[in-house]
């Protein structure tokens, strides 16, 4: 049975120590580091709002924005 | 000859088929006669044709403390529920080692929302390890518990205070893998595990400090012990939510494990999130894995005050770190025109937490320590107008007033959508669950849901039939879980049976109670419609006569693997 599904939003889960350069770095790596960074930030504010800001190795990390609601 | 034979009933036996006339015969704790039963027996009940069914099984419980001085947790088991899941969300209270006893109490009683006097006083350690936890809450057992492992307190054992900082090395996984294990098969049903959580301290719970590799280690454990996974997901957000249930379908057809998530809750803020997420789960589904959310019946109501840090404050660090205060610096701190203004600019300008739509200007008056009649039941924006003041002023001088004993009630914030609900909760893909029994008690009931399905749900929006909803709160339940002879009434099946007067069934009103140790209050719901329950053939809870001194419950069996 096909478990190839097609993900809602593609996303990836940090590895450990990660942190927003070191993503950036390896998911977008031919954007310009700040750009890069803060593009992954903007799709990715359920991380950067957080009461203590820090990225665990269990967190989903989007690594496209989201899609466009269907008219 | 029988031990109990209740006769006269109408006879739904959480297989979803159709009710139809008859009687059940029990013998030693177990069923031995569905239908027209002849014979003697040394007790005769009369249903008086109320519906006989299999008793509830509630999969979201945080009854693990409660459950060490009350073994009858209640009032759940008046509402019908005779097997309680508890250890949902990486906690349990076992395995733990003595020396983070004050660690786990503070982390347990931040996300549970649990009175520290109640909790300490109420609480007496004599365990270490999952299989001592048993020991000493079994002899107590008025209801069955079917106990989840918590991952937080998995990784804390194997890692010490590490696991609050790091990921695992793979000898440490493997060490998880084999303590896993013996909680497996000391009793646990599975493990539960936490993508949200936070601590006292504010920082993520030890299970979410765990590398994609341990969650997998761990599950594969569970494939091999038929021990099921429960994890509580981002539930407040669409994308994230689908993202998780893809992780847990994974995870579910790999290792051959039935998971679960809770809740799935329906988001004012977010009104399309159930259906994206249900059409997500569908999908799955037809794809070989098997993954439950779990919905709530209850609508979100919530009750907040200035004692404690509370989930209404979550997003509102200031108020949060106001609530921590020793009560006279607290005070003092209220009383500060500089801190009272940043106070009110922070709720001008505070973000919903979790989906919630929450406006303190609608919250009311609740429960006063020193009942004034002027403002019990009494919307704060009305009377902020009334004195001219801010809205958060309003309630702190309110609050100070009643030396921080006030009570606010917000109501209907979330999952009030009923029509949708009701749409939601018949679906087949879809469990009864999330209702947090034991936890949250200064915020909100969590009980009765079994009764709102039936009052609500079946003669309210006629939104499944009887059948189905039994079925949903019974059978479905044991066979997610892997319950061994438990959800049906059937011969061989222990016999845990809930006598209810389909008509009249419901949850009563939310009603402040005193009945935690250290006379701590919390709020709690009566049953109504409920006339008897039986715990493995003992009566455990009738109308007329309350609880039963009958302690028959016991450490439900999961099915092997």
């Amino acid at each position: 049975m096909s478990t190839n599904l097609a993900p809602i939003r593609r996303f990836i889960q940090p590895e450990s120590g990660d942190d927003w350069p070191a993503i950036a770095a390896r998911v977008l790596p031919d954007e310009p580091a700040e750009a890069a960074i803060e593009q992954l930030k903007s799709w990715n504010l359920h991380l950067v709002f957080r009461p203590v800001s820090v990225i665990t190795p269990s967190d989903i990390v989007f690594v496209e924005p989201p899609r466009a609601v269907a008219a | 000859m029988l031990d109990l034979v209740i006769r006269n009933g109408l006879i739904c036996d959480g297989s979803g088929a159709p009710a139809y006339r008859g009687d059940v015969g029990v013998r030693d704790g177990r069923i031995v006669a569905v239908g027209e039963v002849s014979g003697e027996a040394r007790e005769t009940v009369d249903a008086g044709g109320r519906v006989i069914a299999p008793g509830f099984i509630d999969p979201h419980t945080h009854y693990d403390a409660q459950l060490v001085w009350d073994g009858l947790a209640q009032p759940s088991l008046e509402h019908g529920v005779t097997t309680v899941m508890p250890g949902n969300c990486s906690l349990s209270l076992a395995p733990l080692r003595a020396e983070h006893r004050d660690l786990l109490g503070a982390t347990f009683r931040k996300i549970e929302e649990m009175p520290k006097n109640a909790f300490d006083a109420g609480l007496t350690w004599t365990w270490e390890s999952f299989a001592d936890y048993l020991a000493a809450i079994r002899a107590g057992l008025g209801v069955n518990v079917a106990p989840l492992v918590g991952h937080s307190l998995v990784r804390l054992w194997v890692m010490g205070l590490d696991a609050r900082e790091r990921a695992a090395t793979d000898a440490e996984i493997a060490e998880m893998q084999r303590l896993l294990a013996e909680c497996l098969d000391a009793g646990a049903v599975g493990m539960s595990g936490s993508w949200v959580d936070i601590d006292h301290e504010l920082r993520p719970v030890p299970a979410r400090l765990a590398e994609p590799k341990e969650l997998d280690a761990l599950c594969a454990t569970l494939g091999e012990k038929g021990g099921i996974l429960q994890i509580v997901p981002e539930f407040w957000d669409a994308d994230l939510l689908c993202a998780r249930i893809d992780l847990l379908a994974d995870l579910s057809r790999k290792h051959k494990i039935a998971t679960t998530f809770s809740p799935l809750f329906d988001s004012n803020a977010a009104p399309e999130l159930v259906g994206i997420a249900l059409d997500r789960v569908r999908l799955q589904t037809a794809h070989g894995a098997r993954v439950v959310p779990q919905m709530q019946t209850r609508p979100i109501d919530l009750s907040f005050d200035l004692g404690a840090p509370m989930s209404t404050f979550a997003t509102l660090p200031g108020w949060w770190a106001m609530t921590l205060l020793p009560h006279a610096e607290k005070l003092a701190q209220l009383r500060d025109p500089e801190r009272r203004a940043a106070l009110a600019a922070e709720m001008d300008h505070f973000m919903m937490p979790i989906g919630l739509q929450i406006d303190f200007a609608d919250s009311y008056v609740k429960r006063m320590g020193t009942p004034d009649p002027a403002l019990i039941g009494r919307r704060v924006g009305d009377i902020a107008a009334e004195r001219g003041c801010h809205i958060a002023e309003a309630i702190i001088d309110i609050a100070l007033a009643d030396d921080l004993a006030t009570s606010f009630g917000l109501d209907a914030i979330g999952h009030n959508d009923d029509a949708k609900i009701a749409t939601m909760l018949a679906d087949p893909l879809i469990g009864i669950g999330a209702g947090d029994g034991g936890a949250h008690v200064t915020n909100f009931a969590t009980y009765g849901d079994t009764g709102y399905l039936f009052s609500r749900y079946v003669r309210g929006f006629d939104a499944m039939p009887l059948e189905t909803a039994v079925r949903k709160l019974t059978h479905d339940v044991a066979q997610l879980w892997g319950l061994r002879q438990r959800g049906l009434l059937r011969p061989g099946y222990a016999a845990d049976v809930v006598v209810f007067d389909a008509e009249t069934i419901d949850r009563g009103p939310e009603i402040p109670v005193e009945d935690l140790p250290a006379d701590g209050f919390r709020y709690i719901r009566r049953a109504s419609g409920v006339d008897r329950v039986f715990v493995n053939g003992a009566l455990a809870y009738s109308q007329d006569a309350g609880y039963a001194s009958a302690r028959a419950g016991v450490i439900a069996e999961r099915i092997a693997a």
